[in-house]
This record gives C-alpha cells, sequence and structure tokens, in this order.
C-alpha cells in the first residue's frame, strides 16, 4: 500500500511529490533526493474531516499533504491508527441523523422542564433592584402607549381599596408590593402583576365586582404571583427563549426571531395559576373570608370576556363596519398580543369549582 | 502571463455532518464546545480551499479561542448591562472598551493569520498597535462627527491597515486601492436608498389614487401598478446589500498583491443577491438546517471568483524563520493570542 502525497518542509512553499509506505510499524517517506523515515510516535494525522485533504506531520520535519483518501485510510490501517469516535460520527450520515434527533429531543426537554426550572431558580435569587430593572419599562410604555389610562376611581376609594388588603397581609409581606389603579380600554376588567410587585388593578374590574371581599380575593391571587415571581420567571423565560432563537436563526433576522418568542411565552402556566389561587385562598381563610369571593369574581370576568367575544363573533357574521365595534378590537396585532400577555386568568370552570366547591 | 483559480472543493452534504455533531457538542457542554466547533469547521474550510493543487489548513488552538470569547462575553455583557445600574457605570465601561478594542482587533488579526497556512507556510500580520488605533478607534469616531462623510475613507484605511500589513512567510501583501473608488462606491449606494425613499413615495401616491378610484371603477389596474411599484422596490432595495459587499471585495482584492502577483476578484451582486435570497428562504423553511449549506454556497461563490494572476510556474515562497519558530510550537499558545472574530 503505497501512498501519493506532496510533502512540505516548512522552509518554502515548494511541493514535493512523495510516497510514503509503512516500515516496521514507522513512515517511510521516498521522493526525488528524499529519503525520510518517520517514527510512527512522532507523527501526527491529522483528522478526517469530509473529503479535504489529511495530513500527516512530523514535530520538526515538516509533513505530508494527500489528497487520496482511499489510500491514505490504507496507510493509517497499516500505522495501526485509530479513528477517535469524533471522526467517525462525523463522517456518517445515520449519526449525523441522528444528532439532529438529539438535538430536537434535547431542545423540547429544555423547554418543557429546564427552562421553567432555570427561570425559577434564577427568578428566586434575583434581589428588588434586579426585579425592577425586569419591570422598569413595562408600565411605562403601557402608559405612553395609552393602552393605560389614569383611574377614575377617586383617590378614597383608591386609599381605602389599599388600606382593605394590607390589613390581610402578613406584616412581613406588606413591603412587598405596590397596588396602582389604572383605567383601560384595551384590557377591560382584570387585574395583573409586574415583576418588581406592582399590583395593576384595573377600574373595569373594580365596577364589575358589587362586593369588594372579591377584589381583596383578586389582591390575594396576584400577591400570590407577586410571591411566587411568577412575572418575573415569564420575563426571564421568554428572554431565554428569545436569545436562543436570536441565536439559532441570528444571520436571517432579528425580527424572526423575536416572533417564537412572543408566541411561546405569552400566557402564566396552570401550576402557576394554582399556586397563586392556593396563595389567595389560604389569605382568605386566615382572615376568616370565603374563597367563594374569588370565585365568583372570576366567573364575572370570564362572563364579560365571553360577552365580548361574542359581539365580535356577531359584528363578522352580519359584517359590521368595524367601527360599530368596541375600539379595542379592532384588528390590531400588537394590541391582541399585549391583551394575551395580559390576561393572567385563563378562567377556566375547574379553577372555579376548585376555589368554590359548593357553587 | 496566466490566471490561477482559488477552488473550494467542500459541499453542503459533508458539513452538514460536522456541523450537526459540533451543535449537539456545543449544546450539551453549554457553549464551551463552540470554540472546537470553531476550529474544525474553519479546518473543513480552510483544507477544502485549494488554490494550484495545495490547500490552506487552520491551526488555531480551541483553548485561545474560548479565552477570547469569554473576553469578548464579558466585556459585551459588562456593556450592555451597565446602562441599567448608572449613567456613568455605562460611560466609564464605554471608555474603557473603545480603549482597549484596537489592542484587541490587533492582536485578533495577528491571531487569525499566524493560524493560517499554504503549503506549509504561515501567514503572519505585522501591523503595529498604534496603527489599530488610527483605524480602529480614531478614524471610525471621526467619521462619528463628519456626519459619515469621511466612512468611505475610515474603510479604505481599515483595509488598508489589514492588507499592507500582511506577509505569507517573508513575502508581503501589498494594497494599492485608491480611497476615490470606495467614494463612488459609497456613493452609488447612497444615491441609490435616497432613490429608493423617492420611489416608495411615487408608491404610496399610485395607492392613494388606487384608494381614490375605487369610486371610478378603475382601481384593479391602478393596484396592479402599485404592486409592480412596489415589487419594483422590494427587488431594487434587496440589491443594494449585494451591490455594496460585491462591489467593495472586487474593489478590495483587485487592488492587492502578495508579492508580484495581483489578486482579482469579481463577484456579481446579481448572483450574490440569488445566494442571499435562496439562502434565507432555505433556512427559514427548513427551520435552520439548512444553514451549513448556505454557508458553503456562500463561501464557494465568493472563492471561486478569486483568482492571482502570476507569469510562469507559481513562485516557491520562503518562510519567515522568525515567525515559524513560535507557529511551530504548538502548545505555546501566548496568553494574548486570542480570537474574537472580527
Amino acid at each position: 500500500m503505497t501512498c501519493q502525497a506532496n510533502y512540505f518542509d516548512l522552509k518554502s512553499s515548494e511541493a514535493y511529490p512523495v510516497s510514503l509506505n509503512v516500515e516496521h510499524g514507522d513512515l517511510r517517506i521516498v521522493g526525488n533526493q528524499i529519503n525520510k523515515l518517520w517514527s510512527a510516535d512522532s507523527i501526527r494525522i491529522s483528522e478526517r474531516l469530509g473529503k479535504a485533504p489529511r495530513t500527516i506531520s512530523h514535530l520538526t520535519e515538516g509533513f505530508c499533504e494527500m489528497t487520496d483518501l482511499a489510500s491514505m485510510d490504507e496507510l493509517l490501517k497499516a500505522l495501526k491508527y485509530e479513528s477517535s469516535w469524533l471522526e467517525l460520527v462525523q463522517h456518517n450520515i445515520y449519526s449525523a441523523l441522528s444528532c439532529a434527533v438529539l438535538i430536537v429531543i434535547l431542545i423540547g426537554f429544555g423547554y418543557v422542564y429546564g427552562l421553567p426550572i432555570l427561570s425559577k431558580e434564577v427568578a428566586m435569587r434575583l434581589s428588588k433592584s434586579n426585579l425592577q430593572l425586569l419591570d422598569s419599562d413595562a408600565l411605562d410604555s403601557l402608559d405612553a402607549y395609552k393602552i393605560l389610562t389614569p383611574s377614575k376611581l377617586s383617590k378614597e376609594r383608591q386609599q381605602l381599596l389599599t388600606a382593605k388588603f394590607e390589613k390581610l397581609v402578613d406584616v412581613s409581606d406588606r413591603g412587598s408590593y405596590k397596588i396602582i389603579y389604572r383605567a383601560s380600554n384595551a384590557i377591560g376588567p382584570n387585574a395583573f402583576a409586574l415583576p418588581s410587585g406592582t399590583i395593576v388593578i384595573l377600574d373595569d374590574l373594580v365596577s364589575l365586582s358589587n362586593d369588594d371581599n372579591e377584589l381583596m380575593g383578586v389582591l390575594g391571587h396576584e400577591l400570590g404571583h407577586v410571591k411566587g415571581r411568577h412575572s418575573a420567571r415569564m420575563v426571564l423565560q421568554s428572554s431565554i427563549v428569545g436569545l436562543a432563537a436570536a441565536w439559532w436563526l441570528g444571520d436571517v433576522s432579528a425580527l424572526l426571531a423575536a416572533a417564537p418568542a412572543v408566541i411561546m411565552g405569552a400566557k402564566y402556566s396552570r401550576d402557576m395559576e394554582r399556586e397563586a389561587d392556593d396563595y389567595g385562598v389560604a389569605l382568605m381563610y386566615k382572615n376568616g373570608l370565603s374563597s367563594c369571593y374569588l370565585a365568583s369574581i372570576l366567573k364575572k370576568i370570564e362572563d364579560s370576556f365571553y360577552e365580548k367575544k361574542q359581539q365580535i363573533n356577531i359584528a363578522k357574521m352580519t359584517r359590521k363596519p368595524a367601527e360599530k365595534l368596541p375600539a379595542e378590537y379592532k384588528e390590531n396585532k400588537t394590541l391582541s398580543q399585549m391583551n394575551d400577555y395580559l390576561s393572567s386568568h385563563p378562567t377556566t370552570p375547574e379553577r372555579i369549582r376548585a376555589l368554590c366547591p359548593a357553587k | 502571463m496566466q490566471k490561477i483559480y482559488f477552488e473550494f472543493k467542500g459541499n453542503g452534504r459533508e458539513y452538514f455532518k460536522i456541523w450537526i455533531v459540533n451543535l449537539l457538542l456545543t449544546i450539551i457542554t453549554l457553549g464551551i464546545y463552540s470554540a472546537w466547533a470553531k476550529v474544525r469547521r474553519n479546518q473543513y474550510f480552510y483544507r477544502n480551499t485549494y488554490l494550484a493543487g495545495s490547500s490552506f489548513d487552520y491551526h488555531a488552538s480551541p483553548v485561545a479561542i474560548l479565552k477570547g470569547r469569554l473576553v469578548a462575553l464579558v466585556l459585551f455583557t459588562t456593556y450592555s448591562q451597565s446602562i441599567k445600574f448608572s449613567f456613568t457605570l455605562y460611560l466609564v465601561t464605554l471608555v474603557v472598551i473603545m480603549a482597549i478594542l484596537p489592542w484587541l482587533m490587533q492582536r485578533s488579526l495577528c491571531f487569525r493569520l499566524n493560524s493560517s497556512s499554504y503549503r506549509g507556510l504561515r501567514f503572519h500580520f505585522a501591523g503595529s498597535v498604534g496603527g489599530a488605533y488610527r483605524v480602529f478607534l480614531l478614524w471610525p469616531i471621526l467619521t462619528l462627527f463628519t456626519l459619515y462623510m469621511l466612512m468611505p475613507f475610515a474603510h479604505h484605511r481599515m483595509k488598508k491597515y489589514q492588507h499592507n500589513n500582511s506577509w505569507f512567510g517573508q513575502t508581503p501583501f501589498s494594497f494599492y486601492a485608491n480611497t476615490g473608488d470606495f467614494y463612488l462606491i459609497y456613493l452609488i449606494t447612497f444615491t441609490s436608498i435616497i432613490g429608493l425613499g423617492l420611489l416608495t413615495g411615487i408608491g404610496i401616491t399610485v395607492l392613494g389614487l388606487a384608494s381614490l378610484s375605487v369610486f371610478t371603477g378603475d382601481a384593479r389596474r391602478v393596484l396592479i401598478f402599485a404592486a409592480f411599484i412596489y415589487g419594483f422596490i422590494i427587488l431594487f432595495a434587496l440589491f443594494i446589500g449585494p451591490y455594496f459587499s460585491s462591489r467593495i471585495q472586487n474593489l478590495i482584492w483587485s487592488n492587492t498583491k502578495l508579492g508580484d502577483y495581483q489578486f482579482n476578484s469579481h463577484l456579481q451582486a446579481r448572483k450574490l443577491l440569488f445566494i442571499f435570497v435562496t439562502n434565507i428562504l432555505g433556512i427559514i423553511f427548513t427551520l435552520g438546517l439548512f444553514k451549513p449549506f448556505a454557508s458553503v454556497r456562500l463561501l464557494k461563490y465568493r472563492l471561486d471568483s478569486l483568482n492571482l494572476q502570476i507569469e510562469g510556474d507559481l513562485q516557491t515562497f520562503v518562510s519567515n524563520q522568525e515567525s515559524e519558530v513560535s507557529a511551530v510550537g504548538e502548545g505555546a499558545a501566548d496568553i494574548f493570542d486570542i480570537d474574537i472574530s472580527l
């Protein structure tokens, strides 16, 4: 098994044609006025990369470059050279495809199991100022784009509700949240919590309830989100997804990369909702209030949501001109996405039943 | 006088296998393997690049690349996070980064050329640190202060610094493009963008007309016309990028010499546009799996468009003994041998 190669001496770019043979386990190099014997332990063999030329190099005397990989394989067999597992994997289409499958599985597992755990671990370790960094712009931009407008509730009413809730909360938890009041056409009757612990309660929700204990239930639920750092976890999760997507599709466009993050990280998980409900319920019980208050306000939110949805459907079926629709339901992508993100309560009958079995 | 062409013999299917293994190992090691992945990728690309029957090779140490990546990561994180804490801190970080970046760039150029070889001879970079501060700091800052009027000039000086200070063994590269030619390409690109703005204006006017003619019943014809104009605008907008990058690469390489040998580059904007567009579509429709094929296609076209003009046979180049010493000693990676990928 003779192998043709070009020998380079590292002193010049001259290519010397040589033939390589194996002699008692060592490498014999013969060419015009060249006759060398390289011992097996003084040579290094370059890794196989597709059909690219490979080299056998000596510590000091230069190297041989081979383009005929088949005859080189024969030579390597005689040299008792063993390919690394990486070379074998990189060279085989089935192992390459297995790698692809493994990557998909890893990403899937990472997304379903790893991501929530990771974001929870990180969120729980964040300091108060770090949490504020996570939401500082959110409220400002919601205000700036008039998605949130100043509340029409009187100052006294706001203070009354805030004070009422404060009485329910453990003394040690009193600094961990802040309630603010806003109105919103776009979002409807709802409340939501930001990573820093700011709880935003909307006018429509306040007017939807006819018992302040219902609002206490909602606030308790939101405080549950705050204590569990659910909002921070969601922001972290979507940032991680966004980063990964940007890295993956980076060369295409940042815009494309942002899309999956928005779509995938939109809602609190069921577990988070249950955790927040549990927290709210515990808070209510401790203060001698029934959790049915929370159930009844959830029912009202859901009803009002379906009512609006039906309005739209009817409007669509009867092809009413868009102006007749409530302003918030005009085909506004960003708004509806925003709405999804903020509608922290996918109210389901099960949740209501769990909160108030008697009903 | 004859031309010898660079030739890229790699293919997407081969590279896909290397790429996917790299990707898996990078994910499993949480990114650490990416340095080794980069070495494998470059080795595949370099070894498949042929000139006069021999191929190039890449010898970088993955550890040096990993160090470079860590430095870049630290710099980037400090820079992007500092604004959230205080503006003073942000300014301080910015100044510090700007102060060390040219030096890092110079090290990176040294590293990259030192890691590359052809026929056993290493390339090397001899640009001074002072020069790096001029082309990576002074001119870009002056560019900002002159409303980008100096941008083509700064670009020219940067390429001049890179190409005039590169060596292959004992043979120097030289660069003699005119600043004026850079200005011309920038001017044409700039006017195209302005023209595009005007066209868009016309398009909007036509659409306005179209909405008016809803009442006259002639809407369809006007809409088709508007669609035609917009189609043209999009095509034109897509064309500007490939136009600019093909002309600049042609200008740079067609004005570069290795010793007495002249390089020539003849990229065509429309072919580049075709590759860009099909690559992006391929990547989108395969959710990224087309990426290795895309890289190979682009590199292949770029390299296949490059040639070297020689007389008689390719001369014998001689090694630069001095730099060869450090190049052979594999383990002796200087602590400042870092690669931050320009």
